[in-house]
């Protein structure tokens, strides 16, 4: 039995038929990597109330600069890429502010009450470690932890290599296991 | 080296993607370093922020109507620069056939007496026969005419050897 994922068209396709004018292929993209895009930059810190708009011109932005897209990587780790720039140019803009605080009702709902305390003050104690992460090491693990982007794909989006961002990945790794310990 | 293994694919177990195989399980339960950073990408998360709800089919048709209304733009733009450079390179070669047959019609003779083809400063007009010339005249509009070719010098700007050479190859 083939799988139906086995039968989707791939973005490399999908990307050449929107070139060609096949506006479902817009909207198929937009369907397969809007939500990932969404939580990438909700994660990194955009105001929830920004993060469609930025979603919205991240594409709008790709497909202006289709003929700027080397095939060679993933179309994929290139929306994160234009979405992490977005990203930067909000920070600019609002003078460095980086992370957005953890609210009540994003944390994981427990029966148990000592148990919620323990899991939310590790949250908290994690959320705060990956904020006071530098960018790039900040970057590379949230997209490779809540995203579960390749290292190649993230080298596309960081504009780095995917030796660096395994190195990256590592040091942000051993700082946040250091501060949960 | 299995820690490396182990590494890369901890945030595709912690999701439930896959699972370890019996060697990496076996290396996992003996191994403190991977289990630490296997809590830590758990618990990355376990507390990340949920997903926002997005309207992504809202999304899709606001890029579909700007991909719609760039790519009209484009085209007519591109229709219009093609078409505009056109017509000025047609002016301009018109207008210096204008001045050569001005020179040539105060003469008939002359005319006349012009062999068949000569090479002139403008490759274009190489290429027409008289009457071929003729038609380019008169498609042109009489507003058309009074154009003045940007690049080409007019003929009171011309020096003596220019204008000789003009000659010669209006003349042959």
């Amino acid at each position: 039995m083939t799988s139906l994922a086995a039968d989707l068209p791939n973005d490399p396709d999908l990307v050449a038929a929107w070139r060609q004018g096949d506006e479902f292929a817009a909207t198929q993209l937009v369907r397969r990597h809007g939500a990932a895009l969404g939580r990438y930059l909700s994660s990194g810190g955009a105001d929830s109330g920004d993060v469609e708009d930025l979603v919205q011109e991240t594409f709008i932005r790709a497909f202006r600069s289709l003929h700027g897209w080397r095939q060679d990587g993933s179309f994929r780790g290139w929306l994160f890429r234009i979405a992490s720039n977005l990203l930067k140019d909000g920070f600019r803009a609002r003078r460095g502010r980086q992370m957005v605080a953890l609210e009540d009702h994003d944390l994981v709902a427990s029966a148990d009450p000592a148990s919620q305390f323990a899991a939310d003050e590790t949250a908290e104690r994690i959320q705060a470690g990956i904020a006071a992460l530098p960018r790039l090491q900040r970057e590379v693990f949230l997209l490779r932890v809540e995203q579960g982007l390749e290292y190649a794909e993230i080298a596309t989006a960081l504009d780095t290599t995917p030796g660096a961002a395994r190195v990256h990945y590592h040091h942000a790794v051993r700082r946040l296991k250091e501060l949960v310990q | 080296m299995i820690c490396e293994a182990l590494s890369d694919q901890m945030p595709a177990v912690a999701r439930g993607d896959v699972v370890w195989d019996a060697e990496e399980a076996l290396h996992f339960a003996q191994c403190a370093e991977c289990r630490d950073e296997y809590a830590l990408v758990a618990a990355v998360l376990s507390s990340a922020r949920p997903a926002p709800v997005l309207d992504l089919d809202r999304i899709a048709a606001a890029v579909s109507a700007v991909g719609r209304e760039e790519g009209k733009v484009v085209a007519i733009a591109s229709r219009r620069r093609t078409w505009t450079r056109g017509l000025v390179g047609l002016a301009a070669a018109a207008g210096i056939a204008l001045v050569a047959y001005s020179i040539r019609t105060d003469d008939p003779v002359a005319v006349a007496a012009v062999p068949a083809r000569t090479t002139t400063a403008i490759p274009e007009l190489d290429a027409l026969l008289e009457d071929e010339l003729k038609i380019v005249l008169a498609s042109l509009t009489e507003e058309q005419k009074t154009l003045t070719p940007g690049p080409i010098p007019r003929l009171g700007e011309l020096t003596e050897a220019e204008l000789d050479a003009l000659l010669d190859d209006v003349e042959g």
